[in-house]
């Protein structure tokens, strides 16, 4: 880890511990800072944190991103309001997951990031909500996959019915949650044991698919810091049950070495473990999208537990060029086949002239490398799971 | 007199920041740092009220002489007005 590494993650400890942070006698590129912490999101709490002894030739620069950061909370915020109020008249019952509600736990909340606002509602009143929202005045996006999207004034609203969908759960037992979460929400507010086993199944997911930053380990940090109900021996048992408690252990481990904050029975890990996973998380950015080595990570989770791996990716190939009817569906751009499943071949024909079209022979060349993964990329893929705990793959 | 757009204030730690929010946010540029009672006196600036007003409010929360008071006021109206914050 270089000085300004390390001097990073000092400044989100420090933040996570509501204390200063103080300078360091050793001088640092505050260029590479800056650059971090807006591959992490985490420009307000840099910003914060150093105000009084950043250089004035990145001060303004991080300045802004402090007030944008404010400026997108505030107004997040705002819009929040407007809906459960009105939701809460309606007797519509909800409750939100991961970054606001997470936030709150932070010591101040609006320098807690988020791309998007999470409401969890049932299923029968998704179709009253999306009326709700259209009447707010906010834009549906997306309303064709298990999540509805809504934008207004540039804020993004995600409407669920549920915490994971099938597609999503990495194993059988994960549909605990599908079918039980409502019986442990109490007031609008989801049970902090729930959401925090919640927090790690979704850090699990991301860590196999497009990769994980520093904030995801913060949100868990916080939970354990600030929640003292947590019931670890509850914890422990449904984590083992998921076969995530391995895993999580490890996270934990990382947790108490990054931000000193210390969950029970969090593994003691390696010097070289904690440096690869460190430098793997700087390189991810806050969703992986920074380093290209996570691109095609939906192929290495389809090879991963596969007899026949070269079987699987000539499959995956197909698949990419000749999409099944569920996965066109839940394109916005093709969902005139729903319910006409006959029209499925017209919208490879389509959507073959289209990809064309806009990406030329190049797309084609990426669509198939994007189904294809080497011996040796395999391996390293494997060891960078391995180092973040997880010896299972995705099933 | 009233503030022109909508402001949420966000508790920093101490210190509090007036974010404008909602569809006339991107007219105001940057957000105020201000202590509790600008915050106060903004809150009720959200309905038509005057300065009279205002430091009726503040007298019955603050032990504090009315002229002082109201100097202060003035002071946060006035540099309200000059940015064009309120009407």
């Amino acid at each position: 880890m270089t000085t300004e590494e390390h001097f990073f993650l000092q400044i989100l400890s420090d933040f996570l511990h509501n204390r200063p942070t103080q300078p360091l006698s050793a001088s640092l590129d505050w260029g590479k800072i800056s650059q971090l912490a807006k591959a992490q999101q985490v420009e307000g709490i840099l910003f914060t944190q150093c105000q009084s002894f950043i250089p004035p030739l990145h001060f303004s620069r991080l300045a802004q991103g402090y007030s944008k950061t404010l400026f997108y909370y505030a107004n997040r915020a705002a819009l929040l309001d407007e809906i459960t109020d009105v939701m809460k008249d309606e007797s519509i019952p909800y409750f939100l997951v991961k970054g606001f509600t997470v936030a709150k736990l932070y010591p101040t909340p609006a320098l807690r990031t988020m791309g998007d606002i999470d409401f969890v509602v049932h299923k029968d009143d998704k179709e009253r909500v999306h009326t709700i929202l259209l009447n707010l005045g906010f834009e549906c996006h997306s309303k064709y996959h298990h999540e509805w999207c809504y934008f207004k004034n540039k804020m993004e609203i995600e409407l669920h019915h549920n915490l994971l969908y099938d597609e999503a759960a990495v194993l059988n037992t994960h549909r605990i949650f599908i079918n039980d979460c409502w019986d442990y929400v109490h007031a609008n507010e989801l049970d902090w044991n729930i959401h925090f086993i919640f927090l790690l199944l979704h850090l699990h997911k991301h860590i196999l698919h497009s990769g994980v930053g520093f904030r995801q380990f913060m949100d868990l940090a916080v939970v354990i810091q600030q929640i003292n109900t947590l019931n670890w021996d509850w914890i422990y048992t449904t984590l083992d049950n998921l076969g995530l408690d391995e895993t999580a252990r490890t996270w934990f481990g990382l947790i108490a070495i990054w931000f000193d904050i210390h969950a029970p029975e969090a593994a003691s890990l390696s010097d070289s473990q904690i440096k690869k996973v460190t430098e793997k998380i700087f390189a991810n950015g806050v969703f992986g999208f920074h380093d290209k080595e996570n691109r095609d990570n939906h192929t290495f989770n389809a090879i991963y537990n596969s007899k026949y791996p070269q079987l699987k990716m000539l499959q995956r190939a197909i698949r990419a060029f000749f999409p099944s009817y569920d996965t066109v569906c839940y394109v916005e751009h093709y969902s005139f086949v729903k319910g006409k499943k006959w029209l499925l071949p017209m919208v490879w024909i389509y959507r073959a002239f289209r990809g064309l079209r806009r990406s030329g022979i190049q797309g084609v060349t990426k669509l198939l490398k994007s189904s294809l993964i080497s011996s040796k990329v395999f391996k390293r893929k494997k060891q960078v799971l391995e180092n973040f705990g997880i010896k299972e793959g995705y099933k | 007199m009233k503030l022109k757009y909508e402001f949420v204030t966000l508790d920093m730690n101490g210190q509090i920041a007036a974010v404008p929010v909602g569809d006339t946010a991107d007219e105001v540029h940057g957000m105020i740092r201000m202590n509790k009672t600008a915050a106060l006196i903004l809150s009720l600036l959200k309905e038509d009220t005057t300065e009279e007003q205002i430091v009726d409010t503040l007298i019955e929360r603050f032990d504090e002489e009315r002229e002082i008071l109201f100097s202060e006021v003035h002071k946060l109206i006035v540099y309200l007005q000059n940015e064009g914050l309120v009407c």
